[in-house]
């Protein structure tokens, strides 16, 4: 099922520590026009590939910043335009829940959104407004937001981004998050600081694994207490799949998979190819969807795959469940190209043979 | 709101008020335990009647005529043995539940003989107080012990009620959860606790409020007071157990050597009797 990254505004009512985006540009937000262009696109898209379904992600920025007319403008944009495919467009939303209204729900709800992605940190002055980044007001204002969701019976699942000021902490911040929603559903992503590193959080990949490292057993043993946490539950659950269910940064097959639409409707691979201003696939004015999918460069990712099982990934034991990973992990600024391994490489071996391997006693063969 | 419980003293003038609720009364009058039973049957359900006893159990004067009434005893101490034996016979015709207090030391033994006696009991804690060590060993008793033993609160409420991914508030054994159980004055104010109540600390000072509190932001704000631990990566937040005490002991100040370990243990008894519940026989008794 192909996937948009569609990004309408790059505005965020947050500063947290480890986003660079807003700083880093004048932020944008998609004209109602172009808005409409899109749908018109995605239309134009599923009539001719009327066997497949889309996935829309609403993401940002902060997009409850583009303001509930601007949700109401495009749902009467998709029932207009989007009259005979709109059943094959399912949508999500990643948030950060600080402006969430009843007026976001009862519209999310006709677009068929029952569960929202956000994120959240335990730690005081990462997430948050302004310049001293305040998260006693960002809390408070998610708590709203949570409260809102759970009157709806809306589901919602977040990421923790694990920086150099968690590092101390590891099962804290684990029993933290765990309790927070006893019902599971986050994922503990290592910080990637796209630049300099100016509130000092960035973290090298050894300590990402020992981090989690810390946290595995005590999740193993008791995996029915903490259901749904990730990355472990995704890694044993490709054991046992042998690789089914990888998501995008491991599958390697990302390539005609994924799009990213910008506030300009500037097209790329991914939120992070467009994080790292790689990747153009030209404007979505200028082009059809399916034009943008069948972009011969995309092609590059797939040899990509093919190149690294006969050469950076030439006989790994744990080829089955990261393929090389993410392309964009694998960009530098300083080398050409994406024909290399993930930079997150050592990790995830690190991972496996010093923590997963001994402790589940499960060992990879060639 | 019909499935929220209401507990008040016995007083038929606001009990009249109520049509179809479930209603635990307070008294400290056992002389009264049969006419709350046919007064509150009539149009309502009698929850329970809780009776503050301000001495030793053994002193109570139980009689069997109380047979059929759900009954809550809350006693400062156990007393005599002696005397107590005499009346053991009619504890086991009751539905009744003895609670001792946590502050007295020998209550965790006490509680441990009526337990084997096959009289459902427990502890309560009146100021949060607390000789953790007794209590995890009366844990344990109550969780694993082999020998027949009725059950022990709030171990046993814990345990029974424990599921994966629901959070568990053991103040319902003390009918103090303000999502089952709202708290009545006798001029019919409405409060979210019996401290609340004792501090006259209302939500509503009219009865008639009663049915739509669920949309009251007061009342909505306190059953999300447990989000108040999550704004800082501090104490019960980061507790292994948190989600079966919900911080009620948070004026701890050393967690981890206190309650945490305690909680812990009885996090372990929950889990393990979840996993095998189906091997486990139960009774029927009320269920606070």
């Amino acid at each position: 099922m192909p996937t948009i990254i569609f990004k309408p505004t790059e505005s965020c009512n947050s500063n947290c520590a480890y986003c660079d985006v807003v700083a880093r540009k004048a932020p944008k937000t998609m004209s109602l026009e172009l808005l409409e262009t899109t749908f018109i696109k995605i239309n134009e898209y599923l009539l001719e590939n009327n066997k497949e379904k889309l996935t829309l992600i609403w993401h940002g920025g902060e997009p409850l910043l583009l303001g509930i007319d601007y949700f109401k403008t495009a749902l009467r944009f998709i029932n207009e335009h989007c009259k005979e495919t709109k059943h094959l467009l399912e949508h999500a939303i990643q948030s950060n829940l600080t402006l969430m209204k009843q007026e976001f729900i009862d519209i999310f709800r006709e677009m068929g959104i029952t569960h929202i992605g956000t994120s959240f940190e335990p730690i005081a002055n990462i997430r948050g407004p302004g310049k001293e980044i305040n998260s006693k007001v960002y809390n408070k204002k998610f708590f709203e937001g949570i409260n809102i969701l759970k009157d709806n019976d809306f589901g919602w699942g977040f990421i923790y981004v694990v920086t150099k000021k968690a590092l101390s902490r590891p099962l804290d911040i684990f029993y933290f998050l765990s309790n927070l929603k006893l019902s599971g559903g986050f994922m503990m992503n290592p910080v990637l600081i796209y630049g300099k590193d100016e509130n000092d959080i960035s973290i090298t990949p050894k300590e990402y694994v020992d981090f989690i490292g810390e946290i595995f057993p005590v999740w193993l043993k008791n995996k029915k207490r903490y259901p749904d946490v990730d990355p472990f539950k995704t890694i044993m659950k490709n054991i046992e799949e042998e690789g089914e269910s990888l998501g995008c940064v491991d599958s390697g097959n990302c390539a005609y998979g994924h799009l990213y639409i910008g506030p300009s409707g500037e097209t790329s691979q991914c939120g992070r190819s467009e994080d790292w201003g790689i990747i153009n696939y030209g404007n979505i004015n200028d082009r059809s969807l399916k034009e943008i999918f069948e972009d011969p460069r995309r092609e590059e990712l797939l040899i990509r795959t093919n190149y690294l099982l006969e050469n950076d990934c030439a006989g790994c034991r744990f080829w089955k469940i990261c393929h090389g990973g993410c392309p964009l992990d694998a960009y530098s600024p300083e080398k050409e190209g994406l024909m290399r391994k993930t930079a997150w490489c050592d990790v995830r071996k690190l991972f496996m043979e010093k923590y997963f391997e001994p402790i589940t006693g499960i060992k990879f063969n060639k | 709101m019909n499935d929220i419980r209401l507990v008040c003293n016995f007083n038929i003038d606001l009990i009249n008020n109520f049509q179809g609720k479930a209603i635990v009364i307070k008294t400290n009058n056992i002389d009264e335990i049969q006419h709350i039973n046919h007064v509150v049957n009539k149009e309502n359900k009698l929850h329970c009647i809780v009776v503050n006893h301000n001495g030793a159990l053994s002193t109570l004067p139980v009689t069997d005529n109380w047979e059929g009434i759900p009954i809550h005893i809350f006693a400062t101490r156990f007393g005599n043995f002696m005397q107590f034996i005499e009346q053991k016979h009619i504890y086991h015709k009751l539905s009744i539940r003895v609670f001792l207090s946590a502050e007295i030391e020998t209550n965790y033994r006490d509680l441990q003989i009526l337990s084997s006696f096959g009289i459902d009991c427990g502890l309560y804690f009146p100021n949060k107080s607390i000789n953790w060590e007794k209590l995890n060993d009366l844990m344990y008793y109550s969780a694993y012990g082999k020998v027949q033993h009725a059950s022990i609160e709030p171990f046993d409420f814990v345990i029974k009620k424990f599921e994966y991914n629901t959070p568990i508030d053991f103040s319902n054994v003390y009918f103090e959860n303000p999502h089952q159980y709202l708290h009545i004055s006798d001029e019919g104010k409405v409060a979210l606790s019996g401290l609340d109540l004792h501090n006259c600390k209302f939500i509503t000072e009219n009865i008639n409020d009663l049915e739509n509190i669920h949309q009251s932001s007061e009342y909505k704000n306190v059953l999300n007071n447990w989000q108040n631990f999550f704004t800082k990566l501090e104490d019960c937040s980061c507790c292994p157990s948190w989600r079966i005490c919900l911080g009620k002991f948070n004026h701890i100040s050393d967690k981890t050597n206190t309650c945490q370990p305690f909680f812990n243990d009885l996090m372990d008894a929950a889990e393990l009797f979840h996993e095998n519940k189906s091997k486990f026989k139960t009774r029927e008794l009320c269920q606070p």
